[in-house]
């Protein structure tokens, strides 16, 4: 008795999922446009200051990264471009010899984003300045994270 | 005729599978892209040289403004201690100058296309002297400030002349703007004085 009852429910018309693969593809086409690749990943950890009224950086494709914070557990800054450490004094040659790796107007247009963590003293800072100066590298991107909500500034 | 359903009796191909495949790309992608636009304060430093060309003795009190970054999250502005809305204020009013105070930036009669002969304060100079030991955060949100204030002004210019908000500027537009209310800050930095 049990057998029958099992062919009986072998009739139920399966689903068509051809065009499933399709959809999905449809909706893989929508990320690969909207997203861009995550670069190199700093292994320092840093909060960038908040603000309200900051611009969005149109073009990803020519921005440099630095980043200047802590690593877990210590309390001294450092600088890391390119997944690697450097002085304040060295990061302008690095950022000069990334940059001869790209093609002419990319070169140009690079600008070099400055990810620092709120606390880092300004002293630091100046010295990248100074280092991107001598490079040439002049257009900078202070990077800061967005807020909706009214913060007492200093 | 005959061929054609002869065709028909050809197996399907199994594309159950096909799904599967492309969802694995589909979380791929989501895993290694980040939506995040990135956003920040766009700045452009001097070149080297320029640096050294205007000497500080050499221009006007009057066209000076100084502005100190202190230890802890201090803004000192003209000697008075300012919160980072108050620096915006001071800037605007430093920049505008339109009553042509004596005490405010000397105006210049400037040919400026799209806007014409006008007087702009194109000799101020906005003097921010930074410590060493300063805050990132106090620096950026001065920096902020002032940024801001030029903005706001030329916005309000921006309206009052071409009836648009400033964002909706063509290039012709902007660089009138900018010439209008040219950005000229200078940085220098304070060692450490305790």
């Amino acid at each position: 008795m049990i057998k029958f009852e099992r062919k009986a429910e072998r009739n139920i018309m399966s689903l068509n999922t051809a065009s499933l693969a399709d959809l999905i593809f449809t909706v893989l086409f929508f990320f690969m446009i909207v997203t861009t690749m995550k670069n190199e990943q700093s292994t320092i950890e840093y909060d960038t200051p908040k603000s309200q009224n900051i611009e969005k950086i149109s073009n990803k494709q020519h921005i440099l990264y630095i980043y200047i914070g802590r690593q877990k557990g210590e309390n001294t800054f450092n600088v890391q471009f390119n997944g690697t450490f450097t002085t304040p004094q060295n990061v302008g040659q690095m950022v000069a010899k990334a940059r001869t790796k790209m093609t002419k107007q990319d070169g140009v247009d690079t600008k070099i984003c400055i990810k620092a963590d709120k606390d880092t003293p300004m002293g630091i800072i100046n010295d990248v300045k100074k280092s991107l100066q001598l490079a040439n590298a002049l257009g900078i991107i202070y990077s800061a994270n967005q807020t909706n909500t009214i913060e007492n500034k200093p | 005729m005959f061929r054609r359903k002869h065709r028909h009796d050809t197996g399907f191909l199994n594309t159950t599978s096909t799904a599967d495949i492309s969802f694995m790309l589909l979380i791929f992608f989501l895993v290694t892209t980040s939506i995040d636009s990135e956003k920040g304060l766009l700045r452009h430093l001097s070149p080297l040289k320029d640096t050294e060309t205007q000497d500080k003795s050499t221009c006007l009190q009057r066209n000076m403004l100084p502005i100190c970054i202190g230890i802890d999250d201090h803004i000192t502005c003209d000697g008075n201690e300012v919160t980072a809305q108050e620096l915006k204020l001071r800037v605007e009013e430093f920049v505008e100058n339109s009553e042509n105070s004596p005490f405010l930036p000397q105006k210049n009669e400037r040919n400026i296309p799209l806007l014409g002969l006008c007087e702009v304060t194109d000799e101020h100079i906005i003097a921010v002297e930074v410590d060493r030991n300063a805050r990132y955060d106090t620096y950026f949100h001065a920096q902020e400030a002032i940024m801001s204030a030029y903005v706001s002004l030329r916005d309000k210019l921006s309206r009052k002349r071409f009836n648009h908000p400033y964002s909706q500027c063509s290039q012709a537009e902007y660089d009138a703007l900018t010439q209008y209310y040219p950005q000229r800050i200078s940085e220098t930095e304070r060692e450490n004085t305790d």
